[in-house]
């Protein structure tokens, strides 16, 4: 078996092509440490084994024949179980599609295939995306402490690259659905900007403020990935808008500019995340990056209008099954989804304007700045059965706690990355989270991408041996 | 809003609630109105909705 302790999509693809290892060697390594592991984490709800092998096989015969597809060709990924793949069923974590088998793969999931990837299987999130583990699927398990929470709403995601059960995953960003796991479970979670990659085909839970994007191990795997995810031959989306991973190297990060925005963090993150944070954009300021206060406006607006465009949204998206098969849902996701239908919709309507005006803000504060800098989550990874959020010892509802941080980005659609910045005395990780303009995602990749190579700290897998299954 | 309003607003929505439903449910609702009914007052007379988020458009570029 190949040791994955330090893999990377990068160190895979390069290891092909040397004639180090194969595609198929590389799947197999994977698919047996699923078959090891995933028993107690429960990362995956569908593992796609024979699937996987067959494909495995064709990028090793393709390779050898000198037919390279790219960066991708013969990676192990597996993807959140909302992204719809033909003939493997996609539950979205619910009783409602505990069934559902779609006909045809999302857009995403097709141009990923193009890419030569090797899809291991689904993986568990929360129902719907909408911050619950719904009883039927269980929680997958945070891999540093298989007692506490792994997050939301893309934990399998998360858990998986991890853990080493994947290489890449694919997650999806409502309000912070693939950072703030990222960050709990100390790998990247990429939010590129609104509408780069298409979400056609992706089970929706607000269709303004969702967002497609990359969990890896490192911020250019993530690049790898985005520039993959994109569908068109052009590498352009619908818009015209393209990403290239090469786009990185042109970014001199030295000359960046980086607002944090104090009001947010000093009140709003437990002292623990807070110190780590101060340490990285120390770190950040030593390779030359200028660091300054900026102010993000009202922030119980943003956080308002969030939640107003999400509870409205998600229950236009879910009345039928709200009206028939209501008791299917678990118990908090009908509860949020029956408070959505009672948004009168001059708050929806308002909440759209309010939008307008944030987006104004954020206007401003990316002429000052080239980047803004926050936690990915206010805390490490809560308990698994606790109700509350703690933040520097008060109690906060979940749900807001988490989505101050990382909301704003979705209401404006500005891309974001959480990067593991290292462990809190609980020796849980934390991530930065770096925000940057609309469309500059190869600048926040760039960023992220320099202070890991700042920090050098060495991948590792957690120490799970004891949890094996031989 | 009251809970007569809340049931109400349901069950024309067609969806079927119990008392003890309502009493969770009206927590979450009574939040939302607190924040609709701040954004209302906040909002400029002038501000247009962002309907379409494509309008998002990117800021000028400085790097």
């Amino acid at each position: 078996m190949i040791d994955v302790s330090a893999m990377t999509v990068a160190r895979a693809g390069a290891a092909f092509r040397a004639g180090h290892f194969s595609p198929r060697d590389l799947a197999e390594t994977y698919l047996k440490r699923v078959n090891e592991l995933d028993g107690v984490l429960n990362s995956y709800i569908t593992v796609t084994s024979d699937a996987a092998m067959s494909l495995a096989e064709r990028a090793t015969e393709e390779l050898a024949r000198g037919v390279d597809r790219g960066p991708l060709h013969g990676i192990p990924v597996a993807y959140k179980d909302l992204f719809d793949t033909a003939g493997v069923r996609t539950t979205a974590a619910s009783r409602i599609y505990a069934h559902r088998v779609p006909d045809r793969d999302a857009d995403v999931v097709r141009a990923l295939s193009n890419a030569g990837v090797v899809p291991l299987g689904k993986l568990n999130m929360l129902e719907f995306a909408y911050g619950v583990v719904h009883p039927d699927y269980g929680p997958a398990r945070n891999p540093w402490n298989l007692e506490r929470s792994s997050g939301g709403s893309s934990s399998g995601s998360a858990v998986a690259v991890a853990a080493g059960l994947c290489l890449a995953a694919l997650g999806s960003d409502t309000g912070g659905s693939i950072r703030m796991p990222a960050a709990w479970c100390g790998v990247v979670g990429f939010k590129p900007t609104y509408d780069l990659v298409s979400r056609a085909g992706v089970v929706p839970l607000s269709w303004s403020l969702d967002h497609v994007g990359p969990l890896t191990r490192t911020a250019h795997d993530a690049a790898l990935m985005l520039e993959a995810m994109i569908p068109r031959p052009d590498g352009t989306n619908a818009r015209g808008r393209g990403f290239r991973a090469a786009a990185l190297d042109a970014v001199e990060v030295p000359r960046l500019r980086i607002g944090v925005p104090r009001q947010l963090l000093d009140a709003g993150v437990d002292q623990a995340v807070r110190r780590l944070i101060e340490d990285a954009l120390s770190d950040l300021a030593e390779c030359g990056t200028a660091i300054e206060d900026v102010s993000l406006g009202d922030l119980d607006d943003i956080l308002a209008a969030e939640l107003t465009i999400l509870f409205a949204e998600a229950s236009a998206f879910h009345i039928p099954w709200l009206r028939e098969r209501a008791e299917d849902y678990a118990q908090l996701t009908r509860e949020r989804l029956e408070a959505g239908v009672a948004v009168p919709a001059v708050h929806y309507i308002n909440a759209l304007r309010a939008r307008e005006a944030i987006v104004g803000v954020f206007r401003e504060v990316f002429r000052n700045v080239d980047l803004v800098a926050l936690p990915g989550a206010p805390t490490t990874a809560m308990g698994l059965d606790e109700k509350y959020l703690s933040i520097n010892g008060d109690p906060v509802d979940i749900f807001r706690g988490l989505i101050r941080i990382t909301g704003p980005f979705n209401l404006t659609g500005t891309p974001a990355v959480s990067v593991p910045c290292g462990c809190a005395a609980d020796g849980l990780p934390v991530g930065l989270q770096l925000a940057g303009r609309w469309y500059e995602d190869h600048v926040v990749l760039a960023a992220a991408r320099a202070f890991e190579e700042r920090r050098a700290a060495p991948l590792r897998l957690p120490a799970l041996d004891g949890h094996l299954r031989r | 809003m009251t809970r007569q309003v809340l049931v109400a607003v349901l069950a024309a929505s067609g969806i079927r609630v119990t008392d003890a439903d309502i009493v969770r449910v009206e927590v979450l609702v009574a939040a939302l109105r607190v924040d609709g009914e701040r954004l209302t007052a906040r909002v400029a007379p002038d501000a247009q909705p962002l309907l379409q988020i494509g309008q998002l458009g990117p800021a000028e570029p400085t790097s």
